[in-house]
């Protein structure tokens, strides 16, 4: 039987196999020989943008030069697709099993424990972007409704991918520690590295909302336990649970320990506490006593005796703020407000709410925060919106919920 | 909210869910289904009416625990039994939606988790309620897909194999597109809380290789090789469920995610 060599159909996905473990092994030798991933080399603005026009310039003449053939046809089919979708997946399930190492400076760690770098996985992932690219261009082509929905999927993976990845030697993320009436111009990027800023900021309050503490009763007998946020409005008041009564009788959110008490009192190691009475119903023997969720200075005080452990957690926070002034290098000064989701954008930079003093709590001085300078946001964004039509369209033109019984 | 409450949401929900199972289970070679369509929905009006309850009386969304995404759940799938037995008469799609609506519920049932009113700040989102619902359903309308391919192994019936294969692409597609959304909702709430799209944390490492898997199965769809190999393309699904399971719920229990920010519940 005579083969037609100039058929497409002439290759299997068993090709596809084929070429997908040409690179997958070859990514795996250099793994083994050069030990360490020399990692992407991106240049800054304005490099990485002529780097991209380049890039996609050698692809288009490739793709118009070579259009006609074979290996176009079946670079862009899905022959290649899935299996090299399938090899990806694989090192995303190795990732996901194995504990990656994140340390930059891992030079001696198995590349099992540092696949993202690896180049298996760039080799790999560089192959799913070649197969993403020429599909686009080969499809885009053609103007119909179901191409739509399959050009605004590709074509918006591809900008999120050629934006995050030209985009990465623009993008900075460094960490500032802000100390209350100090201005810091100054922040830390991953390699625990001084960057200077072109603003600084001077924190002036640091404010942080608690929830209610949870009351954690267990009874052995019963083998669960009960928590329970505690209710300040409408004391005393009592619960049922099991062959108890239990009256909170006192609370106090912030207070010290005083003899056999606890009282009211404002300060940073201070305790949540309540006073408790408990009745077994039973037996008819009642108890008082406090429990506290202790403290740097106060031990924290548990009631248990007889099968019966009542405690009270420390109070988790709500929502916390940091109030700053802004003073940028050009430009008039300002006052800023940053929350967890809700950063601030102050010139280049957004500025994320990270972290605080925890043992202090709410009388923290210090503020952590993430500082974020991504150029090439807009780029990401306008692929994530493309992608996300391109979604909406492959649910109205890949579903048949209209299909009948024969 | 008490814990009893929940507790007995739970009971009459797996009473209410194991009636209607065992009555659609009798009645899928009977002539009438009437009586198991009618239970269906009223299974969906009551999970509807629970986290409704539950949202109001918690004072925010109920989605922090896996416990609580796991009603979402059992609210989903017998909507979506109900519904396509209204356009295509899958008497089994009902039949296994609402008994795997009731292992669910068992679970939540055998295995209470604590319930805490407080929302941690980076969950006080807006992106929070569209991230996990969509998931919810996504993932619903992936399990009926499993269901059918599983339906479609064991009956090995070749008689209606186009059309059930297209009717699973319908229950893929339109479950890809779900948890896409979930994708992308995900990086953008992390972009805003974080500064950062993705931080390869392993529940976004999971959630991403559950939407691999079910990308090899729309291409594996698109190629020739399907129709010969149609049996390949419904394992996928089955995999991909088992995977969809592991992001959803078992990645507690890997060594990678013994630091996850995703693990709670």
């Amino acid at each position: 039987m005579r083969v037609n060599y100039k058929s497409a159909n002439h290759y299997t996905i068993l090709h596809g196999f084929y070429l997908a473990i040409v690179f997958v092994f070859i990514g795996f030798v250099l793994d083994v020989v050069l030990k360490k991933p020399l990692g992407l080399l991106v240049p800054v603005f304005p490099g990485n943008l002529i780097l991209l026009v380049g890039t996609l310039l050698v692809l288009i003449i490739i793709g118009i030069i070579f259009r006609k053939t074979l290996a176009f046809k079946f670079i862009t089919s899905v022959k290649v697709a899935v299996p090299a979708i399938c090899f990806f997946t694989v090192l995303l399930i190795l990732i996901g099993i194995i504990p990656q190492e994140f340390n930059q400076n891992s030079k001696n760690i198995h590349w099992l424990y540092n696949i993202k770098n690896s180049w298996t996985f760039y080799l790999t992932g560089l192959l799913l972007v070649i197969i993403l690219m020429a599909a686009t261009a080969k499809r885009m082509k053609v103007f119909s409704f179901r191409n739509i929905a399959f050009v605004f999927n590709h074509l918006g993976i591809t900008i999120i991918l050629l934006g995050a990845g030209f985009g990465q030697s623009d993008y900075k993320e460094l960490r500032m520690t802000l100390i209350q009436n100090e201005p810091i111009w100054y922040a830390y990027n991953k390699n625990n590295e001084l960057v200077e800023l072109d603003f600084a900021l001077e924190m002036q309050s640091f404010e942080l909302e608690y929830h209610l503490p949870l009351i954690k009763i267990e009874i052995d007998k019963q083998k669960r336990f009960k928590l329970l946020e505690i209710d300040t409005a409408n004391l005393p008041y009592n619960i049922q649970y099991g062959d108890y009564t239990i009256t909170f009788k006192e609370v106090c959110l912030e207070c010290v320990k005083k003899d056999n008490s606890y009282v009211n009192f404002e300060f940073p190691r201070a305790v949540s506490a309540t006073n408790i009475l408990l009745k077994n119903m039973s037996s008819n023997i009642d108890t008082t006593f406090w429990i506290s969720t202790g403290s740097k200075m106060y031990l924290r005080d548990i009631f248990n005796h007889r099968g019966v452990q009542i405690s009270i957690m420390p109070p988790a926070a709500k929502k916390y703020t940091t109030r700053a002034r802004y003073y940028p290098k050009n430009g008039t000064n300002s006052d800023v407000i940053i929350q967890v989701n809700k950063p601030a954008k102050l010139g280049q930079y957004l500025v994320y709410q990270q972290s605080y003093d925890i043992d202090k709590g709410k009388y923290s001085n210090i503020s952590v925060l993430n500082i974020v300078k991504d150029p090439w946001m807009p780029v990401v964004y306008l692929g994530i919106f493309m992608l996300l039509a391109g979604i909406v369209l492959l649910f109205v033109t890949g579903t048949h919920f209209n299909l009948t019984k024969q | 909210m008490s814990k009893n409450f929940l507790e007995i949401i739970d009971i009459i929900g797996v009473a209410l869910f194991a009636i209607s199972f065992i009555i659609s289970f009798l009645q899928n070679k009977k002539k009438t289904f009437t009586l198991s369509i009618v239970l269906t929905w009223i299974t969906v009006i009551y999970m509807g009416i629970i986290l409704i309850l539950i949202w109001i009386i918690a004072g925010r969304p109920p989605m922090r625990t896996v416990g609580e995404t796991r009603l979402w759940y059992a609210f989903f799938l017998p909507l979506l039994g109900g519904i396509t037995y209204s356009l295509w008469r899958y008497r089994w799609l009902v039949t296994y939606s609402l008994f795997m609506a009731l292992v669910f519920l068992c679970i939540n049932l055998f295995k209470p988790e604590l319930f805490v009113k407080q929302l941690p700040p980076a969950l006080q989102s807006a992106w929070f309620v569209p991230h996990v619902i969509v998931y919810m359903l996504g993932y619903s309308l992936l399990a009926a897909s499993a269901i059918i391919s599983v339906y479609q192994l064991v009956s090995g019936k070749k008689s209606e194999l186009s059309l059930i294969l297209k009717r699973a692409d319908t229950m893929v597609y339109s479950g890809f597109s779900m948890i896409s959304m979930g994708l992308i909702f995900g990086a953008l709430w992390a972009k805003v809380a974080w500064g950062t799209y993705w931080a390869w944390d392993p529940k976004e490492t999971w959630a991403l290789i559950t939407w691999f898997i079910y990308l090899i199965y729309i291409h594996f769809r698109l190629s020739k090789s399907n129709t010969v190999n149609y049996k390949i393309a419904l394992y996928i699904l089955i995999f991909a469920f088992v995977v969809m399971l592991m992001a959803w719920m078992g990645i507690k229990f890997l060594p990678s995610a013994q630091s996850s920010i995703h693990v709670y519940g």
